[in-house]
């Protein structure tokens, strides 16, 4: 089950292609495009869409949905920008803020796992609940936080490494290891593909969901605090731009390797970061960056789709030489 | 193979009669002709002398044939009289709902049906929901209605209320095809019997003053045991590995104890529906009881899910593969290894030792004889037959100590099917087996002793060599 199997060869080098042509098309049209100062601040927004795709990828391989992350990662911010603005230390304000964060995932993957509520519709109960509560903090104003207290999350280094950079190879290593090395990584894709069976074989399923929703809410909310850091300010509206783009990551991703996997969102979330980049370096207004992203996700919805129905005719063609008695082979 | 060959069957007006046979004799499948789900290669219905053409479902209602089945497609948040004259609401645009209860209640009158047809369908008991969806039919004038097995989930009482508007509607010249497995039903109801088997009809009788259950036992059965099974157990049965105390789930199986030892099979016959395949489930944490005690080793035990059971040295090849079996889209390897990942993980962090489990794997698939050309490959690919043997490698690889393994065989293939019973031979060498199972066939060449549970209760358990196959067949379908 390894995601760099010979079957992807063929869409692996297809998105190659289309992601060299579309840096080929950018630097064509502004020769700034690919001069290292701007990618390095690219790769910075990246490091933001890319750290708050790892739990979404989690979500969507147990076969759930999460519309309430961005939402959250709101709350998490305004919540550690509001600790911050009373004098805590940054790192107890991160630690407790990520905690917020972790009661959100627990309770969302409680309603979905155990009680089994519809995933879109509670999502976005939940995700409300928490804008309503960012507001909380501070009356509707965006909260100030003094830069340098914070400015280590954004702009510091860690080993020489920028800190959100540090912060994402660690995370995607960890995670990567975790989702295709390891045996939990069986148990999400088993949970995620047929729950039933899942369960029959000993896998505690209702762990699996509520442990993706977590990982989903922690990282989105790791991503709005360095979004913060960035800002100097906890602003309600920071990650409010996080549904489209980490969407289109993971699902990019999944089109490229046949199902959710965390290369595939880091390269998707690179991408995805790349088009909205480069359409405000041609200086086409940013709003268009948003329609850019989401025809970016369909149009990976749809591929994934396909590959789907290809192993779906090929399941149907199976069951159907069975029930006429054919002789295994 | 032909689910239907060369069938005849000759329903008079006004007549109720019964079509009998096994699980897989073709009843469905007449069933599905003759309501236009599936097309028949070849043959001539008639009706009434006349020939019809019955292709699709709009034809079967055109021709005045109507089927209620086991569990009746209304719309369940809707009303009675709703679900009633669904599809025959009236041409103006707007619904006057006063003259659609009218026509509904007036319709229930005259065929005596005591109904009150403005409760929400959700909220009905099963009977009643039988009776609306004969109602549906009657609104549309249906003069052959074909009831299948429609009394499996009523009570005794409720069977009772369903019995009198089928009196009822034979008085008016309707023609009831009834489909069932049940022989005590068929003496209270039918006018005439007609008993298939292997999509063949053997024979028809008219009801007369009784049947003999065990020549219609016979006459479903058919042949003889062939030679197809591995010879039986000759040790010692060991003590009680695993055994259940008034077993309970509520509106499934009552009261069910049962002991299972090493060296012998223990077999369970019930038919589809008579709460087998939730006793499986049961037994293995998937479901909790309601009563009663499962008592492993000698110690009381409440599994808490299928992991508890596992752990515990419990495992279930469940019913139907295919959603509860295998995890379709995974590798042969994953499947396999699945229950018990601590065997090819490093101590930290559930890291996978990919060697290992490769190396595991492999031996399984030598052991089973899986046919698969890596054990890579995904298991929704495979045959039927290696399907279930990759279940089953599933389970050999917990070591539990108890195997209960629900319908194991359907679907699969003549020759998986041996190796499969050859499997549950060798295991009930090493531990308790239990073969819970609606094949009757399968049960008297498997099991060294039988128990039949029968709308749930259990009926009998004798060793298998001091019954035959037919009284097997009538604890499970009789009333006695």
């Amino acid at each position: 089950m390894s995601v760099t199997k010979n079957e992807n060869f063929i869409s692996i080098i297809g998105f190659i292609i289309i992601f060299t042509a579309v840096i080929g098309f950018f630097t064509f049209m502004n020769p700034n495009f690919l001069t290292a100062k701007y990618f390095l601040t690219m790769f910075k927004n990246v490091t933001i869409i890319a750290i708050a795709s790892i739990g979404l990828t989690f979500v969507i391989a147990v076969n759930h949905t999460d519309l309430s992350f961005y939402l959250t990662a709101g709350f998490s911010a305004m919540f550690m920008s509001w600790l911050i603005s009373k004098n805590f230390s940054v790192p107890a304000a991160v630690i407790t803020a990520l905690i917020g964060s972790v009661v959100f995932g627990f309770t969302t993957g409680f309603a979905i796992g155990v009680a089994r509520l519809p995933d879109i519709i509670s999502t976005i109960a939940i995700g409300v609940i928490a804008y309503g509560c960012s507001y909380l903090f501070s009356n509707g104003q965006k909260i100030y936080v003094n830069k340098s207290n914070i400015s280590f999350l954004n702009d510091g280094n860690i080993l020489g490494i920028p800190t959100p950079i540090f912060f994402l190879l660690l995370f995607y290593i960890i995670f990567f290891i975790l989702m295709e090395k390891t045996k939990y990584g069986t148990y999400i894709f088993a949970a995620g593909s047929n729950r039933i069976a899942a369960r029959l074989s000993g896998i505690n399923t209702n762990a699996v969901i509520i442990f993706s929703y977590i990982l989903c809410t922690v990282f989105s909310s790791f991503a709005g605090m360095i979004s913060t850091a960035s800002r100097g300010n906890g602003d309600v509206a920071t990650t409010a731009n996080f549904l489209m783009p980490c969407f289109t990551a993971v699902f990019i991703g999944s089109a490229v390797f046949k199902r959710p996997n965390l290369l595939g969102t880091f390269l998707g979330a690179f991408f995805v970061r790349m088009m909205i980049d480069g359409v405000l370096l041609l200086g086409i207004p940013y709003y268009v960056g948003d329609l850019v992203t989401s025809i970016l996700l369909i149009i990976s919805l749809l591929i994934s789709k396909l590959n789907t129905f290809g192993s779906f005719k090929r399941i149907r063609l199976v069951a159907a030489v069975n029930t006429k008695g054919g002789v295994a082979k | 193979m032909q689910a239907l060959d060369n069938v005849e069957l000759m329903v008079k007006e006004g007549e109720v009669h019964a079509l009998l046979g096994m699980n897989g004799a073709g009843k469905s499948t007449l069933v599905k002709i003759l309501s236009g789900v599936y097309t028949k290669d070849s043959g001539r219905i008639f009706i009434d002398g006349k020939e019809v053409f019955i292709n699709h479902a709009q034809d079967a209602m055109d021709c005045g044939v109507a089927t209620v089945y086991q569990h009746p497609q209304l719309v369940y948040t809707f009303t009675g009289y709703e679900n009633i004259s669904l599809g025959e609401e009236s041409r103006s645009f707007v619904i006057n709902r006063d003259i659609m209860r009218k026509t509904a209640q007036e319709l229930a009158k005259e065929y005596r049906i005591n109904i009150d047809v403005t409760k929400m369908v959700g909220d009905m008991r099963p009977v009643e929901r039988e009776l609306i969806c004969i109602l549906n039919a009657l609104s549309k004038k249906s003069k052959i209605l074909i009831l299948d097995e429609p009394t499996s989930i009523l009570t005794e009482k409720e069977i009772e209320i369903l019995f009198d508007v089928i009196r009822e509607l034979k008085t008016k010249g309707v023609s009831i095809i009834f489909v069932t497995h049940r022989l005590d039903e068929v003496n209270q109801i039918c006018d005439k019997i007609t008993v298939f088997r292997d999509g063949k009809n053997i024979q028809s009788l008219e009801v007369g003053k009784g049947l003999d259950s065990s020549y219609i036992a016979e006459l479903m059965l058919g042949r003889k045991l062939e030679k197809f099974y591995p010879p039986k157990s000759t040790d010692q049965p060991s003590e009680v590995v695993l055994a259940t105390h008034g077993l309970s789930l509520e509106r499934r199986f009552v009261d069910i104890s049962l002991s299972a030892r090493k060296n012998e099979i223990l077999g369970v016959f019930g038919l589809v529906g008579s709460g087998i395949d939730e006793l499986s489930k049961v037994l293995f944490g998937a479901v909790k009881p309601s009563e009663g005690t499962i008592i492993l080793n000698g110690e009381g035990k409440k599994f808490r899910s299928p992991n508890d059971a596992i752990k515990n040295g419990i495992f279930l090849v469940p019913g139907d593969r295919q959603t509860e079996g295998y995890v379709g889209d995974q590798s042969v390897e994953n499947n396999i290894t699945m229950a018990k990942m601590n065997k090819v993980t490093y101590k930290i962090f559930g890291l996978i030792n990919a060697g290992a489990k490769k190396k595991d794997a492999l031996k399984m698939v030598e052991d089973l004889s899986i046919a698969t050309p890596t054990v890579k490959k995904v298991v929704a690919e495979l045959s039927g037959g290696n399907q279930q043997k990759v279940v089953v490698a599933k389970g050999l690889y917990t070591d539990a100590n108890v195997y209960v393994f629900c319908e194991p065989t359907v679907g699969v293939d003549v020759g998986a099917k041996y190796s499969i019973y050859e499997i549950m031979r060798q295991l009930s060498k090493t531990s308790a087996v239990i073969l819970i199972s609606s094949d009757i066939e399968e049960i008297y060449g498997m099991a060294d002793r039988v128990m039949v549970i029968n709308q749930g209760k259990m009926k009998v358990e004798t060793k298998t060599n001091e019954i035959t196959m037919n009284t097997i067949l009538v604890h499970a379908v009789s009333n006695a």
